[in-house]
């Protein structure tokens, strides 16, 4: 410690340390100056009709009214109890995965839940009330539960079983979308069908994101795995496939797997007997492929960069101990390429998120069609702000916290790297 | 490392060379129009320690990995063991699983603690249970010197520790055959003694061993032959004394006095 040699400078009140700080930072010249006066003035006047709108002329009504809209569209209110039973599904899986690998830390939900309660402000009623509690409650008692797993033996087992649920789960809810109508019972009994015209608002936001993000990601992979394949077919499919896809716009692969496909897999052939098409898809699913197919193209790009990043010599060192091709890929090389690549993947996840709300131009309702049906209802005429205001602020939360989680899991597995 | 000390007996190692374990007969190989390998033919007996030696660009490295066919040779035979080296699959995975190679970058994988470096292969080409091969991972970690570092990851460790890990890696196949290409090349100078009495240890337990180096003294106190190459040829081989204090080669004699 060198603290005794040296003079002690006595610490200086806060007040003198704010002022030299505004003089250095703020007024160091007659320009600085007139700017800082400025931008202050026009920081100051948007925060002050900011907050007036906010929490003074705003009418919040339009939100609270159209609730259901917002969140659901139209979706049938008896059959809510669906999209329920699948948030719990979520809920219980999510507080297992939490808690068996447990790399984020507690802040991050935290910040979330935050976030959340204006939103929950407005969702809150009723029902919803009952179940959103015993959502958060089904994700606790996962995450105890699998408490004394996670040092134990059966960790691996465990982590292989929770694995599978999410794949299983996935399958089991994406099916009936899939499937759609041709499979199903009729109308009445316990899976008489919601027509996905109905489906909307945030539900068919998260529903479409998230089925993109989880398919497009393997196949996206996929892609990049084939284009670097030593087999020209492969290759040569997988590039034209990506070079083909990022040369049109997303709005086009959208418009042509409604119109084209769509017509397409409706019109009925056969062959042998056996019907090859001639079944009813449903607009969300022919949308949620267009949105897969669209960003699995730009995925497989992201990660050739990573897999051109993961040095030759791991290749050879896994080559070396008697591994096999796909073992060497799958537990030396996607591992690094895919760690390498974070960053841009989960930017590309946002993305495909937001785009989401193009399915618009399908006639469906997502959450942006919503804050645009909701302003032309009698009694909210013209009330576009609030609308799009309330749904910026969702838009906003579930972005920042994909932005968020990708950080702390790139923080979290470069452990030891470098 | 130039080491100047004479050498006074050949060196006596308590074992005797067994059967040829690694036949090579003209082995040739291009790089495009370029020919990195022209004709190369030798014979290693079993716990026989190579040593090669040779001005860079010469084959070294190219010939070591045409013998667990990390490069796949275009001429010639190459027989490890009784099985020849050729576009068979199966033959390939049998003579890797028995060949260890130690790079001069050590390779280790970077996304892995030290244990699992060292198990992944256990547990996918061998098949073992996961006790068992980090049971296995313990002994040849304590068989190194660094036992205590099995849950780190390879880059909070030295380069001598790495390539340290990166051997036990190799031995943890139980290879019959340990190639290594200039494994102290890479290290800090206080590192290559702790990495060359791990590789002396091991000659002395009877691995037969190939080693590309340019550490002299390894070379004089553990080879039972060097094998000097240049220009894609053996230009000569001999056991150290021969090699090293009566060099017939012109070229042979050009290349020790620019490095001794
Ligand atoms: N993958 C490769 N492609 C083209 N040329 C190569 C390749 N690997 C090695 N060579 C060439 O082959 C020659 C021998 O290389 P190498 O075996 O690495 O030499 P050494 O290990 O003796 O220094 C060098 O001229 C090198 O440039
Ligand atoms: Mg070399």
């Amino acid at each position: 410690m060198t603290a005794q040699s040296r003079p002690i400078a006595p610490a200086l009140p806060p007040h003198v340390v704010a002022y030299r700080w505004a003089r250095a930072n703020l007024f160091s010249s007659p320009g600085n100056a007139v700017l800082t006066i400025v931008t202050v003035a026009i920081l100051g006047l948007a925060a002050y009709q900011g907050s007036r709108f906010v929490f003074a002329t705003a009418e919040w009504e339009i939100i609270e009214a159209n609730r259901g809209l917002f969140f659901t569209g139209r979706f049938p209110r008896d059959e809510f109890w669906r999209i329920w039973v699948t948030l719990h599904g979520v809920a219980v899986l999510f507080g297992l995965s939490w808690r068996l690998w447990g790399t984020l830390s507690w802040r991050l939900p935290l910040v979330f839940a935050a976030a959340c309660v204006p939103l929950y402000v407005f969702m809150l009623e009723g029902w919803a009330i009952l179940w959103t509690s015993t959502s958060i409650a089904a994700f606790a008692a996962a995450y105890f539960a699998a408490w004394p797993v996670r040092f134990s033996r059966f960790r691996d087992l465990a982590r292989n079983l929770t694995v599978w649920l999410w794949i299983l789960g996935f399958a089991a809810a994406m099916l009936p979308t899939a499937l759609y109508p041709s499979f199903l019972p009729g109308q009445g009994g316990l899976f008489s069908h919601v027509p996905d015209r109905e489906w909307g608002g945030l539900f068919l936001t998260m529903v479409l994101a998230i089925v993109g993000i989880a398919v497009s990601f393997p196949l996206g992979v996929l892609l990049a795995v084939g284009r670097a394949s030593t087999f020209p077919v492969i290759r040569i499919f997988c590039v034209a496939y990506i070079e083909m896809v990022r040369a049109v716009p997303l709005i086009t692969i959208l418009f042509m797997s409604f119109f084209i496909l769509r017509l397409a897999i409706r019109h009925e052939t056969s062959i042998l007997g056996i019907p090859i098409t001639g079944y009813e898809v449903s607009v969300v699913f022919m949308a949620m492929l267009g949105f897969v197919l669209f960003s699995a193209a730009y995925i497989a790009e992201i990660v050739r960069g990573g897999l051109q990043a993961v040095p030759r010599g791991q290749i050879e060192a896994g080559q070396a101990l008697g591994l096999g091709g796909v073992q060497v890929l799958a537990l030396i090389v996607l591992p690094q390429a895919l760690r390498a690549v974070i960053p841009a993947l989960v930017s590309q996840f946002i993305s495909l998120f937001k785009d989401t709300s193009l399915v618009f131009i399908l006639a469906l309702t997502d959450l942006l069609a919503v804050s645009r049906i909701a302003p032309a209802q009698p009694g909210f005429i013209g009330l576009h702000a609030e609308a799009l205001l309330f749904i910026g602020l969702i838009y906003w939360v579930i972005a920042f916290s994909m932005s968020r989680a990708s950080q702390q899991l790139e923080r979290n597995l470069g452990v030891g790297e470098r | 490392m130039t080491d100047d000390t004479v050498i006074e007996a050949p060196p006596t190692r308590d074992h005797a060379l067994g059967h040829e374990i690694i036949v090579c007969r003209d082995v040739k190989k291009w790089f495009g129009d370029f020919q990195a390998l022209c004709g190369i033919s030798t014979t290693v007996r079993e716990s026989e320690v190579v040593v090669i030696i040779g001005p860079s660009g010469s084959g070294k490295s190219t010939f070591l990995r045409t013998l667990n066919r990390l490069e796949p040779h275009d001429e010639g035979t190459i027989i490890i063991d009784g099985v020849e080296l050729n576009n068979d699959l199966r033959n390939v995975e049998k003579i890797r699983s028995e060949v260890g190679i130690v790079f001069q970058q050590f390779n280790l994988f970077p996304h892995l603690t030290i244990e699992r470096n060292i198990s992944l292969a256990l547990t996918h080409v061998r098949h073992l249970k996961k006790s068992d091969a980090k049971e296995l991972v313990v002994s040849l970690l304590e068989r190194v010197g660094i036992p205590e570092q099995i849950d780190k990851y390879p880059a909070q460790l030295s380069g001598g520790q790495q390539q340290r890990v990166a051997i036990a890696r190799a031995l943890a196949m139980q290879p019959k055959i340990m190639l290594f290409d200039e494994p102290t090349s890479a290290l800090d100078p206080e590192m290559i003694k702790e990495v060359l009495d791990v590789m002396h240890e091991l000659a002395e337990s009877g691995m037969t061993m190939v080693v590309v180096t340019h550490e002299m003294g390894f070379a004089k106190g553990v080879a039972d032959r060097i094998m000097f190459m240049d220009e894609g040829l053996i230009v000569e081989q001999g056991t150290p004394a021969e090699f090293f204090e009566a060099p017939k080669e012109d070229r042979t004699k050009l290349f020790l006095s620019q490095i001794l």
